[in-house]
């Protein structure tokens, strides 16, 4: 990713951030419609939202989200999804779709209505409180079947682990990678729990981290 | 003495009612003088007898015994043995006339005028299938529960075997209940027919495991499914992933490399009943040969075993109680669909296994199944449907309840009145997701009558139950009680649920009853349907006994054939064989895994069915006695035949096979069954099969060993064959009376193994040189050596002698009378319920005659038996 | 490779059971009936526990080769060694008559000769018969129990027909502790009455049926009759004791082993069991068949060393399962004494080489029960003792004057009793 490309998508997020800060905070929905203009309102009207998404965890999860929320019979639309950070940007008019949820109920329900037509394999997630630069990336070297249910396996195990917050595996790369917050957890207790389930890891503990920011 | 004098004292002593006479009267010691005290008198005691010491008291049952084993040895011409002098001529007639005599009439005056065939109540498997036929419920479960029979003379039907206790009582009322419980339609309609079709690879059973372990591999138009790669270097990881991914429910075909063992229990087990009733299921199988990821034609039609399995305890796990369903042929690359409709109880699914593959396990090899070549059994998917209900509500209610309306029960329109009991119908175990369907409120019959309808209702039942008319006054007793119940404040089904219970518990269900001397017609056709049923008269034979046509000529031959032709008779060809074969005992010794790798349950069940086809053939098509011993065909499946070396059948099912001259398979004296329970699991003894063809096949039971000889400990070390360890057998001339005639046929059969394969040669542990694989699965590991040849000659007490099985064979065949008189003997002894009395010989030997003026056929004997006085007496 | 679903679970649930295992709230003694037999009696209870392994016991690992009290103890014998004073062992000894291999199982508390024989009809066994007698002091009159995945039982009616055994510890446990709820309680007490009555109808039945039979045929529906009372009984004892609260244990369930293989383990849970049952009171009687058909292939070891081998450590095992039984129960107490020395613990087996299906010479031996033991006693090995005899000491320790009991004709020549 180039550097310029990235700035803008921190700045992007930043400024969704903090727009999705001000639709947070607390107000009746009747007040939020009497008080902000309808233009202005991310609420109202085909706005697009983005999320971070449980289960995007490889290139090819891509087109099964896509798939999968063609099946929701909800007015949502995806607009991009991208696996590496695990995030999707998707547009629906949320005072329609999520009618009646307080705003610090929309992602549960968007959450639970995306588990039920995909089995639970996706999911839909806050986003991670700690800004991308404070966030550490990690990579680790993997072997094993070339298989997307392994692979989800893998994935599964390092985002159980309290301090992840983005994670993706892929055996066909050979690769899993996570965005962590280093006062929370570190390189190691990722390779110590996929050891401890038998994941095949190809590195080396004493190597340094790549951190990448 | 002169034939004049022999005949007066023989007058004489008849006219003198010889009944307990303390010492032997003349007739009988002037011959033992002559001809018996030299070699049985105190001093030699030749044989362990001194006949100068055995009184004549035949109204003792041990001394009537001895009498008659006296009696005939001297018969059979084996005593005074062959090298002794002769007795004068006519001497031995004369003795045998009047010893006949004596015998006869102390016997008769023992068993009186009354009834032989002691008053006995149901067998468990009579029991089972007499609920199953009254009620069309034909899987109830119901044997299992109560206590086991006895044996009295070989079989389980004599009286002296069906004792009864406080405990059988108990169990029957329970097996009343649980009857009711699935016989009474608590809705007004059918619960909704479930049709679910599901996968080996439900992640909820166990081969979802084993696919993650390369056991087995997914396929998709017969390649590896590319969602879902053989396991190779890496196993799949984490099952729970895989579930969520839906994997196992894309409907990919299941490739099974590994065989059921004591951790690995393969069950359809997203369906599980929740419903009594009948299923249908179809499944498509089929096989290939995997080659490190390559799906290739297989080594030819492989088997797979469908099994039902009761879940016990909270269903989880496996190693559940299971009964074999059938065998299905998975032909090489191309699909075969099966369909079979069986009856289910509650809480019972489907097992498979890869029946006719050996063992392999991929989980623990490098490489795992892209390192594996093999066979394997492919599963497309597996469908259930049911429960199937032709009628509502079904047979087994309107026994009951007749047509009596099936209404919700008003608790407001009935204040004082208790409803009747219900229990919830929920799907009991976690894996089964098929669903219930439940009814709303609590429906039950309504009679406006109660009384009318319950002595309309009983009217039916209890003669239909006790399988012979039921007077009036009886009836009224029953009615009695209903009443009594109402009037306590039951509902009409529970008030009648009462009666119906205790009808189930009284003894005129629970006991043939059958009046002293001839049959009554109810009490014939009771017999004969017990006899080649297992179960209680049908309409026809009770229409019959009650218009008092089933004694008019031809009537009872028609029956006989009509009873021939349905299928319950299976159950009589399983339950004689069962007993009079003792395949009943087929399980009771594993085969040493050393010694025999190939052994399988798929051979041991396959050992079954071939004896029970092969009599069900020798029925069928009215074969001679001959054939116990010696055929030209074996009624073999593919597992079978490879196993006896027999090239040229294909598939899993029984089928009749021609076989070459010289083949010596075929009749039961040569089936792997009946070698297998005459075995131990270890090693072969001629005298145990010795025995058991002199008792089962020739009818001469030999005597029990005297009591003083140390048992032989048998060596399978290989340092001594059995026959030489048996060697004093021949040179002790007091083991060689008995043994002359119990070891050959012994000798003979140590062609064959524990397990009935031909060999000429001791398998061994110890020394020996190394074998051939032969049939033996190329994946099954082989430990035994070869250590001593066999010998199987041998020669019969008359002096003939044979050098190997088919010429033993051929020796016995020829004595064709005397395997159809024991046949019949046995026949006689299980559906009489009672032993062939002295008196009764002959009468057995008019019916043997009959039978061989006829063909001597086995189906003819069946009719000539049933025809007989023996039959259709008391 | 990851067993699918063989958890680790069966030992660790036994650990639990075991936990605070033995703890009872209340005796039990202070509570029973008074019988006719006196205050006495009922102050100083005597228990049986007959068990049989039905495949032979080696006899060369069992057998101590000299007699008497200072007799050289044998390797299987060594495994009970801390309990040689309250142990007598007996050599020489079988069932008069008692033949056919086997078939000999079915014989051992019962003695009934020629069980091989068609037209064979046991006898009452040990248990039952003491149960008749003494049987009504407790909840249970006896319990018939056996670690097997088949039908088999030790314990015979009077008729000789077979008394099913329980054969899951679990089962038996939540029978004799877990209380009814009080609507279960009543339904079970209407349940019993209802059965009763229709016992009551199907007596009359018989009788009616009875009276239409000829005569040689009443004996054998004497049988039913005989069973309709002897049930209606049972059921009028059940509703009584439906109502007395059944004793608190500080135990949970056990969780019954599937696996036959697992012989020793599923034997040590049952004998737990036992010793619960017999510690509350809830029965005095108990028979306990062990099947070992499981190994039944090796029993068969033609002179093999290593199959020898392998059946001694599975044997050995057994004896340590028992040792622990018998440890279990010393430390039990009971005013002072402790219950071993109030239980007669009888452990056996019905064949003397099960590579060669004979019954004569048959390894036995007697615990506790409150004789004079630590002793070996021998008798002929060519010419039996009576087995039959010890029973007959062994009813005379519980109480019942008898002075026969099958083929014994009278008590065991050198076992007195003490106490």
């Amino acid at each position: 990713m180039t550097n310029e490309k990235h700035n803008l998508i921190k700045a992007r997020r930043a400024a969704l951030i903090a727009l999705l800060a001000l639709c947070l905070t607390p107000c009746a929905p009747t007040r939020a419609a009497d008080d902000k203009p309808a233009a202005d309102d991310p609420a109202v009207g085909v706005k697009e939202h983005r999320h971070l998404v449980k289960g995007l965890f490889s290139k090819e999860r891509e087109a099964d989200l896509r798939e999968a929320i063609g099946r929701m019979p909800d007015e949502i639309e995806l607009v991009t999804a991208d696996y590496q950070t695990n995030e999707a940007v998707f547009r629906y008019d949320q005072s329609k779709v999520f009618k009646g949820a307080k705003p610090q109920q929309v992602i549960e329900w968007f959450n639970q209505r995306l588990q039920q037509v995909s089995d639970r394999t996706f999911g839909i997630k806050p986003l991670p409180e700690l800004p991308a630069d404070k966030l550490t990336r990690v990579e680790i070297h993997i072997a094993g079947l070339d298989c997307k249910a392994c692979s989800y396996g893998v994935y599964l195990t390092m985002e159980r682990v309290d301090g992840v917050e983005v994670a993706t595996a892929s055996f066909h790369d050979g690769l899993a990678t996570a965005l962590i917050d280093p006062s929370k957890t570190d390189r190691a207790k990722l390779i110590e729990a996929l050891k401890k389930r038998e994941v095949d890891v190809k590195d080396d503990d004493a190597k340094a981290d790549a951190d990448k920011k | 003495m002169t034939r004049l004098g022999y005949t007066a004292m023989l007058a004489l002593v008849l006219i003198a009612r010889v009944s307990a006479h303390a010492a032997a009267p003349d007739i009988v010691n002037n011959y033992f003088e002559d001809n018996c005290f030299d070699c049985h008198d105190s001093k030699f005691r030749k044989g362990n007898l001194d006949l100068t010491a055995l009184k004549f008291e035949p109204g003792n049952l041990d001394n009537f015994a001895r009498w008659v084993k006296v009696f005939d040895r001297i018969d059979a011409g084996e005593m005074p043995p062959k090298d002794e002098p002769r007795p004068v001529p006519g001497e031995t007639k004369a003795l045998q006339a009047w010893l006949g005599d004596a015998l006869r009439t102390a016997e008769h005056a023992r068993l009186g005028d009354e009834a032989r065939t002691g008053l006995r109540r149901l067998t468990r498997a009579e029991y089972e299938n007499t609920i199953r036929d009254l009620f069309d419920m034909p899987g109830i479960a119901l044997a299992g529960e109560l206590p086991a029979d006895g044996s009295a003379h070989g079989f389980d039907t004599n009286a002296d075997a069906l004792d009864i206790s406080h405990v059988n009582l108990a169990k029957y009322i329970e097996a009343a209940d649980h009857t009711l419980d699935y016989a009474i339609a608590t809705r007004p309609q059918p619960p909704a027919v479930m049709k679910m079709r599901t996968a080996l690879s439900y992640p909820a059973g166990f081969v979802a495991h084993v696919l993650m372990n390369g056991d087995g591999v997914l396929l998709r138009d017969k390649k590896p499914d590319p969602n879902f790669l053989p396991a190779a270097e890496h196993k799949h990881f984490d099952q729970g992933a895989h579930e969520q991914m839906g994997v196992f429910r894309s409907g990919a075909t299941v490739g099974l490399f590994r065989h059921e063992d004591e951790s690995f229990f393969p069950y359809f087990n997203e369906f599980v009943s929740i419903y009594p009733g009948q299923y249908r299921i179809r499944t498509s199988l089929w096989s290939f040969q995997w080659d490190k990821g390559q799906v290739l034609p297989s080594r030819g039609t492989e088997a797979a075993r469908l099994s039902i399995v009761t879940l016990t305890g909270d269903g989880r796990g496996g190693g559940h109680p299971s009964t074999v369903l059938g065998y299905y042929d998975a032909p090489s690359m191309h699909e075969q669909v099966h369909e079979v409709t069986t009856w289910l109880n509650v809480r019972e699914t489907f097992g498979f296994n890869t029946a006719s593959l050996a063992p392999v396990a991929n989980y623990s090899r490098k490489g795992h199944a892209m390192a594996f070549t093999g066979p394997a059994i492919a599963c497309d998917w597996f469908d259930v449907e049911g429960p199937i209900h032709d009628v509502w509500p079904p047979v087994s209610h309107t026994r009951l309840f007749g047509d009596l309306p099936i209404t919700e029960f008003s608790r407001d329109a009935n204040p004082d009145v208790r409803p009747p009991q219900r229990d919830e119908r929920r799907q009991p175990f976690f894996p089964g997701k098929n669903p219930p369907d439940p009814v709303k409120g609590v429906w039950t019959v309504h009679s406006d009558k109660p009384l009318v309808d319950a002595d309309r209702l009983l009217a039916d039942f209890l003669p239909r139950a006790f399988r012979r008319s039921v007077s009036d006054d009886v009836r009224k007793q029953y009615v009695a009680k209903v009443d009594e119940r109402l009037k306590a404040g039951d509902c009409f089904e529970t008030a009648m649920r009462w009666v119906y219970r205790a009808a189930l518990c009284s003894p005129d269900f629970l006991y043939h009853v059958e009046p002293a001397g001839r049959l009554d017609d109810y009490a014939l056709a009771s017999r004969l349907s017990y006899f080649l049923w297992n179960s209680m008269p049908d309409d026809t034979l009770i229409a019959l006994a009650k218009s008092g046509d089933i004694r008019k000529p031809g009537v009872l031959d028609a029956q006989v054939e009509r009873l021939l032709k349905d299928p319950r008779s299976q159950r009589f060809v399983d339950n004689f064989l069962g007993q009079w074969l003792k395949l009943r005992e087929i399980a009771a010794t594993d085969p040493d895994r050393k010694l025999y790798p190939e052994f399988s349950t798929y051979l041991q069940n396959s050992m079954v069915a071939e004896s029970r086809a092969y009599f069900r053939e020798l029925i069928d098509k009215d074969l001679d006695a001959s054939h116990l011993v010696r055929s030209d065909f074996a009624m073999l499946n593919q597992k079978l035949a490879t196993h006896y070396g027999i090239p040229g059948v294909v598939g899993s099912q029984i089928r009749r096979v021609e076989l070459p001259a010289g083949c010596p398979r075929g009749p039961f004296l040569t089936q792997a069954a009946i070698l297998k329970v005459t075995a131990n699991g270890t090693t072969t003894s001629p005298v145990p099969r010795g025995a058991f063809v002199m008792q089962r096949l020739l009818g001469q039971p030999p005597d029990p060993p005297p009591a003083n000889v140390p048992a032989v400990e048998p060596d399978v070390r290989g340092a001594k064959t059995i026959r030489e360890q048996l060697d004093k057998h021949r040179s002790d001339p007091t083991c060689a009376s008995c043994h002359a005639k119990i070891d050959p046929p012994g000798f003979a059969l140590e062609s064959f193994d524990v397990i009935g394969g031909q060999r000429d040669r001791y398998r061994s542990i110890g020394e020996g040189d190394n074998p051939q694989r032969g049939s033996i699965d190329p994946f099954i590991g082989i430990g035994f050596k070869l250590g001593p040849h066999v010998d199987s000659s041998g020669a019969l007490p008359d002096g003939r002698k044979f050098s190997d099985i088919t010429t033993f064979q051929d020796l016995v065949a020829s004595d064709t009378h005397r395997l159809l008189r024991n046949l019949a003997s046995q026949l006689l002894i299980y559906s009489t319920g009672r032993e062939v009395a002295f008196g009764d010989r002959e009468k057995l030997a008019a019916i043997v005659d009959q039978t061989q003026k006829a063909g001597g056929g086995v189906r003819t004997l069946v009719h000539q038996i049933v025809l007989s006085d023996l039959f259709q007496t008391r | 490779m990851r067993m699918f679903n063989r958890p680790g679970r069966r030992s660790l649930s036994r650990r639990t059971f075991l936990r605070g295992a033995g703890v009872v709230m209340g005796l039990p003694l202070l509570e029973s009936m008074t019988t006719a037999r006196g205050a006495e009696a009922a102050a100083s209870p005597r228990r049986m526990v007959a068990i049989e392994t039905n495949m032979g016991i080696l006899p060369q690992f069992f057998f101590p080769e000299n007699a008497g009290r200072d007799y050289a103890i044998s390797p299987y014998l060594e495994r009970l060694k801390a309990h040689r004073d309250a142990i007598t062992v007996f050599s020489g000894v079988s069932h008069p008559g008692v033949t056919g291999g086997h078939a000999a199982d079915k014989c051992f508390l019962t003695g009934t000769p020629h069980p091989e024989r068609g037209g064979f009809r046991n006898g009452v066994s040990l248990d039952q018969f003491a149960a008749e007698i003494v049987g009504n002091e407790t909840r249970y009159p006896s319990l018939t129990l056996a670690m097997t995945n088949e039908n088999r039982t030790l314990s015979y009616t009077r008729s000789g027909a077979p008394i099913p055994a329980e054969s899951s510890p679990r089962k038996q446990f939540e029978r004799m502790f877990m209380q009814g709820k009080p609507d279960e309680v009543e339904a079970s007490v209407e349940a019993l009455r209802q059965g009763r009555s229709m016992l009551d109808f199907v007596g009359e039945q018989s009788k009616r049926l009875n009276g239409e039979l000829p005569r040689a045929d009443q004996h054998r529906l004497d049988q039913y009759f005989t069973s309709v009372r002897e049930l209606e009984k049972r059921l009028h004892s059940a509703q009584e004791w439906e109502r007395r609260p059944k004793p608190h244990v500080d135990a949970r369930p056990p969780q019954d082993i599937t696996d036959p293989r697992e012989f020793a383990a599923r034997t040590r849970l049952m004998f737990d069991v036992i010793k619960l049952a017999l510690e509350t009171d809830s029965s005095r009687i108990v028979s306990l068949f062990i099947d070992t058909t499981v190994i039944h292939n090796i029993t068969h070891h033609g002179g093999r060393p290593e199959v020898i081998a392998e059946l001694r450590s599975k044997e050995e095992s057994q004896f340590d399962v028992l040792n622990g039984f018998l440890d279990s129960l010393t430390e039990s107490k009971e005013q002072g004494e402790s219950l071993l020395d109030r239980t007669m613990v009888l452990y056996g087996t019905c064949m003397g080489s099960a590579n060669s299906h004979s019954n004569v010479n048959l390894p036995v031996l007697l615990a506790g029960g409150g004789f004079r033991h630590g002793q070996h006693l021998a008798f002929d090995n060519d010419r039996n003792y009576p087995l039959t005899n010890l029973y007959v000491s062994m009813l005379q320790r519980l109480g019942i004057e008898v002075d026969q009991f099958s083929t014994g004709a009278g008590t065991m020549r050198g076992l007195e009793m003490r106490g």
